[in-house]
Parts: structure tokens; C-alpha cells; sequence
């Protein structure tokens, strides 16, 4: 069953996510601004998008994993 | 253009190879035939899930839109990823316990199973493959076009070579051999892909930095936002959020061996696809090929990646990429032909007439010529950009599933709910797309179809009551 505590950090990282890719990225990008003075702003969304679903999806399938009683 | 003879021979062997060993291996049944008898482990797993996303969408329409429109269309991957990590991860994990309470071979078989509706596995079933037809089309025009401008080859020639490797995989092993293959497909693809763009950052002056001073200086929009409005970009977002229902991704999900295999393919496909694959084709169309072939405009910018590599590496390198375009493209339309033949042959023929597996594997064989005949005429009579055959006539299409594949999720779904909303969301999405424009509000083709049939969904299934049947599967599988 999906358990409610390990999905909430799921959860949140995809919202953070969402808020950076979603709002962040258009107001520095339409604003003209580019990242560390040369990089583009959607390359550092990328990034940070990644690390987030990493440690989301990464803990859920780890907790998930270890509380499995066997494959299915 | 003996070293690319020599790449084909090679290649032609290795594949005749997994075909050999699947069919050995292979207990001939639709089980194992179908879904490689749920034995598939994480890392021909990755591969397989991997490579059936990454086609030649990534070395041509992708790379083509970035660099045309800019860095705004990297939504669409971006989130698109995230889709699929929940497909694989938590859609995955529902559809090992139908495949374990319920023996389904197919995800319209799942949905048939959890409404108790062989009419909405039909109904799913033909959604499904119309579809896929454009999007294999897709592939077989890339390959086909490549060959004829890069090798000086006929279109003829790549579609047909492509077609024969597909029919050896497909006939003789089936998916075991089909997701085995793609693991010989995707390194092949990762090396081609990854090692010329390192060499090519390392010819620009000032590298990385000195591209994006380039772009800006001429340019600003195709470094910053890109060329739509924000209202479109969003529709890019939303439609690359609705990913998760494309057939051929959950296809491969029934096919592996266990809970803890997805939780480990999730994983890889985070790492590798967001900090190398998709990290690099970023790279390729947002930065790199701007710089080093500047000026290409319309299809032409389809080609932005391999003009590049073909402006500074020797022609050897630029055979070897172009035998990793193919192996993309073989590598999604294989899954893809399997997918929507066994949609076809399990869920819509078998849905109205019993079968014996034997007579269900002969049936998805021959419906796979009959799809790839399809998937051709389909892209000589509509030919488009490569970016547009995906994202604004697959994409949509499979994202109408939306409301049926979050319903294994509601109790309260019904069989009707399923099948309003698949009729009103493909309606409103032909006449918006193709008839009268002004419907789809000024965004992506997705938004307001799947929207629609979401809303259309919920309203029905809140007046009509589901069966005891369907309850049944929805409690039994609740705890997966």
C-alpha cells in the first residue's frame, strides 16, 4: 500500500518543482536574467528539477523497498 | 560509406542473435511472447523503459524545437520525465499486482479489468492504437530521411532495413528479445549521442559559457524563454505531465520482474536521463548546434544535431551517429509495434472472440506488418515536422487516458465515466486540431481535451454506480 508518510516527501519535492519550473523559470526568463551570469535559466530549472525527484522518488522507493515483504 | 556496410553487417548479427536466443528461451506462450513472461530485470529494464522513450525524437524533433523555438519547449521532456517516473514507479506497482491477481497481459486489459468492462479494454484498445500509428510513422521517417540525406542511400532502403531488424526481434523472441535488443540499442545510442557533444563543447570558444554569450548577443529569446507565449509554454508543461498514459511505457512496466525492479529502473531513469541523456540533448539543441550550424530554418532545423557533428567530425563519426538515430528509432518503434499489436489482438479481437495463445501470438505477429504498413503511409500522407508528429498528434491522443489510468486511484470511476470521456475528449480534440483551432484557446493541443474529459469522467461517474465486479478489483488491488 502506498504509505501516506513516504509519499508526503514525494509529494513535496514534485510541488517545489513544479513552483520552480512553473513560476520561478518564466519571471528569470522573461525577466532577461540568465544564471551565474551565463547560464541558461531552464538549465538551471533542469538541474534542480532532477536533484528534487531524485530525493522524492529516491526515498519513497527506498523506505517502500525495505518495509517489502517480498516481490510480487 | 563501408564503414556504415560494416556498421549494418554488425549490427544485423547482433540482433539476429537476441532474436535467436528470445525464441529459444521463449516458452511460447502470450504470457511470455507478450511481456516477456514478467522476467525482465533492472538493468535490461532501464534499458528497455529507457530507449522506448528516447527514439529519434531526441536527436531530431526535440533538438529541432530548441533550437528553433528555444529553451521554453524543455518543459515537455523535462516534466515529461517526471511523468514517467511516476508511470513506472507508482502506475507500475498497480499494474505487477493485475498482472499477479489477474493474469492481464496489456494496460487495456488492466482498465477492462478494473471497470469490468471488456467495452472500455475495446474502447482504451483503439484509443490507444491510433495513436501509435503516427508516432512509429514518426520514427520511419526519421530514419528513412536520414539515410537518404547523411549516407546518399534511398528513403526506400532505411524504412526497409528498419522494418526487416523489427520483424526479425518481433517474430522470432517477442518482447524478451525486443527489451533485451534495447539494451544493445541504447548503449549504442548513449556513446553516439554523449561522446560528439563533449568533443564539440570543447571546439566552441569559451565552451558552454561562450555559446550562451553568442546566443544571447543574437538572439536573447532562444537563450531566455523561447518564441511562444507563456499560455503555450504552460500547455507544453501540462501536456508533458500527462505522459505517464502513453501504452508502450506501461507495456514495458507489466513486463518486470518485481516491485523492487521499478524502484530500481525509476532510480536509473532519474540519474541517467536527467543528468546525462536529457542533460545533453538540452545541451545539443539549446547551446551547441545554435553555434555550430546556425541557420537552419523549418524541417531543416530537425537536423541541427547531426549538421553539427557533420561540421567538424570525420565522416566515420557521422556514420556511427546515424546508425544510433536508427538504433533510437528501432529501439521505441519495437515496443511500440508490440504494444499496439497486442492491443489489436488481446484487447480488441480478443475482447469479442476466444483465442488460443497460439492463435493470439500468429495475430499479434501479422497485425505488426499490418502497423508498420500503417505507420508508413501514415507519415508519406502528413508530412510535418518530426516534433509535431509527436507532441501535437501522439501525445494528445494517449493523454485522453488520463482520467481512465488516475481512475485506478478513485473508487467511485465507473465503465461509463471511461467512455463519455474518451468520446468527448477525442472528439473536441480532432475538431479542435484539425477543423477549428480557436478551440485548443491558444494552447498546446492537450490542455483543454484532456481537461474536458477529465471533467466529463468525474460528472458521470458521479452518476452512474460501478459494479460489484469492479469494486472487487479496485479492493483487491488497493494495497499495491
Amino acid at each position: 500500500m502506498l504509505a501516506r508518510k513516504h509519499v508526503l516527501v514525494l509529494i513535496i519535492t514534485v510541488v517545489i518543482s513544479l513552483i520552480l519550473s512553473l513560476v520561478v523559470f518564466p519571471i528569470v526568463a522573461l525577466g532577461g536574467y540568465l544564471l551565474g551570469g551565463w547560464c541558461p535559466p531552464m538549465l538551471g530549472v533542469h538541474i534542480v528539477c532532477f536533484i528534487l525527484w531524485l530525493i522524492g522518488f529516491g526515498y519513497y522507493g527506498y523506505v517502500e523497498t525495505k518495509e517489502m515483504k517480498g516481490g510480487i | 560509406m563501408i564503414e556504415f556496410y560494416v556498421y549494418l553487417i554488425i549490427v544485423t548479427l547482433i540482433i539476429l542473435l537476441i532474436g535467436v536466443w528470445g525464441y529459444r528461451v521463449g516458452k511460447k506462450t502470450a504470457f511470455d511472447y507478450l511481456i516477456a513472461g514478467g522476467t525482465i530485470g533492472w538493468i535490461a529494464g532501464y534499458f528497455w523503459i529507457a530507449f522506448v522513450i528516447y527514439s529519434a525524437w531526441t536527436f531530431f524533433g526535440y533538438a529541432g524545437y530548441l533550437y528553433r523555438v528555444g529553451p521554453v519547449y524543455h518543459y515537455y521532456p523535462m516534466l515529461a520525465h517526471l511523468a514517467f517516473a511516476f508511470a513506472i514507479l507508482i502506475l507500475g506497482r498497480k499494474f505487477l499486482a493485475y498482472r499477479k491477481i489477474y493474469g492481464v497481459l496489456t494496460p487495456a486489459h488492466v482498465l477492462a479489468i478494473r471497470y469490468d468492462s471488456k467495452m472500455v479494454g475495446i474502447v482504451s484498445a483503439i484509443v490507444w492504437t491510433i495513436f501509435i500509428i503516427p508516432y512509429i510513422g514518426l520514427q520511419i521517417t526519421a530514419v528513412g530521411a536520414m539515410i537518404k540525406t547523411f549516407v546518399g542511400l534511398s528513403y526506400e532502403f532505411g524504412v526497409i532495413y528498419m522494418t526487416i531488424i523489427m520483424l526479425i526481434l518481433i517474430f522470432l523472441g517477442g518482447m524478451r528479445s525486443v527489451a533485451w535488443a534495447n539494451v544493445f540499442w541504447g548503449t549504442i545510442m548513449l556513446v553516439a549521442f554523449i561522446g560528439p557533444l563533449i568533443w564539440a563543447i570543447t571546439l566552441i570558444p569559451g565552451g558552454l559559457e561562450g555559446a550562451s554569450s553568442a546566443i544571447l548577443q543574437k538572439d536573447p529569446d532562444l537563450l531566455l524563454f523561447g518564441k511562444v507565449s507563456p499560455i503555450f509554454g504552460l500547455g507544453l508543461a501540462f501536456a508533458g505531465l500527462t505522459t505517464f498514459c502513453w501504452p508502450h511505457v506501461l507495456m514495458a512496466t507489466l513486463g518486470m520482474r518485481e516491485k523492487k525492479t521499478l524502484v530500481q529502473v525509476t532510480i536509473l531513469w532519474l540519474v541517467v536521463g536527467g543528468f546525462i541523456v536529457y542533460l545533453g540533448a538540452f545541451l545539443w539543441g539549446n547551446l551547441v548546434s545554435p553555434v555550430l550550424a546556425p541557420g537552419l530554418t523549418g524541417k531543416a532545423a530537425d537536423t541541427a544535431v547531426l549538421v553539427s557533428i557533420k561540421n567538424f567530425a570525420p565522416y566515420s563519426v557521422v556514420l556511427f551517429v546515424i546508425l544510433a538515430v536508427l538504433a533510437a528509432a528501432i529501439s521505441t518503434a519495437n515496443t511500440q509495434l508490440m504494444t499496439s499489436s497486442a492491443l489489436v489482438s488481446n484487447d480488441i479481437i480478443k475482447g469479442v472472440r476466444v483465442l488460443s495463445d497460439i492463435q493470439l501470438i500468429w495475430l499479434t505477429r501479422v497485425i505488426t506488418i499490418i502497423v508498420i504498413i500503417l505507420g508508413t503511409l501514415f507519415a508519406y500522407a502528413y508530412p510535418v515536422e518530426i516534433a509535431r508528429m509527436l507532441d501535437y498528434i501522439a501525445s494528445p491522443g494517449y493523454s485522453l487516458m488520463t482520467a481512465a489510468l488516475l481512475g485506478l486511484y478513485w473508487k467511485k470511476g465507473t465503465k461509463e465515466g471511461v467512455i463519455a470521456s474518451l468520446i468527448v475528449g477525442l472528439v473536441y480534440l480532432v475538431i479542435a486540431t484539425y477543423v477549428y483551432p480557436p478551440l485548443l484557446l491558444g494552447t498546446h493541443p492537450a490542455v483543454v481535451p484532456v481537461i474536458l474529459a477529465i471533467a466529463v469522467y468525474v460528472l458521470v461517474s458521479l452518476g452512474t454506480r460501478p459494479s460489484e465486479r469492479a469494486l472487487e478489483a479496485f479492493e483487491k488491488t488497493k494495497e499495491f
